[in-house]
């Protein structure tokens, strides 16, 4: 296979690859948030 | 597909009434992303089995051409989510719903990447065939390197600026003026002298019909992922948007 057909595959893959990343990390950060949340509210409902 | 399910599934914790309009549109599109990822796969293995095997060698640039049916397409997807953040900054200026501010900003991020493959696979078909990396006199090269600068500095200016109305609406009309250079990109190869090749044109389509082919399934798929990331990231950011609402609301109720 050429090497520069080879390489605009591989860069077309690695930037969708690096978003996916950057995906699940906000996606991480939302969950930890959410979970923070739902202690801070359920806290809340058994003070009550 | 458990990933989009996770991030559902945290609907049940959501109970605050101007939060809950965010929730439910957040659920509602991440299931549709999910059951987008099946065509996506079908038409994605569709467009790859039509690069490399279905659409011929092209004659004088040989296998290097492969290139172009991803290039095109992701350029084709880029064009498409400026548009969905032009579209989506009249909205939000008509209706002042926070909804479209959303939609707008991750229309611009998904319009981003693809922008960036669409720069970074073009000069590794330029070495070879035109001998340099980067031809800084190609309208067409230029303008599609503003186009990602000005959404760039579009995420520039929303993380300038806390969120809120005042934001929204900055980057609402940021996005609507920033999309006048995506008709400078398209006719660049008409108005100015390029070397940048122009196989479609308004009377001819200078290709064979299976590389027409190829290229039509490659703009389908890329369009199909477009929608999978545009769902899923405004999924992202509603469920965020919404759940910063309630952290202030308790926070309020607390002080």
């Amino acid at each position: 296979m050429n090497s520069y057909l080879f390489a605009g595959y591989a860069v077309i893959w690695t930037v969708l690859l690096m978003y996916l990343l950057y995906l699940n990390k906000k996606q991480r950060q939302l969950s930890k948030r959410l979970k923070s949340l739902s202690e801070t509210l359920n806290k809340e409902h058994l003070e009550e | 597909m458990s990933f989009f399910w996770r991030l559902g599934s945290w609907s049940s914790i959501m109970w605050l009434e101007s939060s809950s309009y965010f929730q439910q549109r957040a659920d509602r599109y991440l299931k549709w992303a999910a059951w987008l990822l099946v065509p996506l796969y079908l038409v994605g293995v569709a467009a790859l089995y039509a690069a490399f095997i279905h659409a011929p060698t092209e004659r004088t640039m040989g296998e290097v051409q492969r290139i172009f049916y991803f290039h095109v397409g992701a350029a084709w997807t880029a064009f498409l989510a400026f548009f969905v953040v032009f579209v989506a900054g009249i909205a939000y200026l008509w209706r002042r719903n926070l909804f479209w501010d959303e939609l707008g900003a991750a229309s611009a991020e998904v319009g981003v990447v693809f922008t960036t493959i669409v720069l970074t696979t073009g000069p590794i078909w330029a070495r070879p065939i035109w001998n340099t990396w980067w031809p800084w006199g190609d309208p067409r090269v230029t303008t599609t390197l503003v186009l990602w600068l000005i959404y760039v500095a579009y995420f520039a200016l929303r993380s300038s600026l806390p969120a809120g109305e005042k934001r929204a609406r900055l980057a609402a009309v940021f996005g609507i003026i920033g999309f006048i250079d995506v008709p400078i990109v398209f006719l660049s190869v008409r108005w100015w002298r390029t070397i940048h090749p122009v196989v479609i044109t308004r009377s001819e389509v200078r290709l064979e019909p299976e590389m027409v082919q190829a290229l039509l399934i490659a703009v389908a798929a890329f369009t199909i992922l477009y929608f999978t990331l545009l769902l899923t990231r405004t999924a992202m950011r509603l469920q965020d948007a919404a759940s910063e609402e309630i952290m202030q609301a308790v926070r309020e109720r607390s002080d």
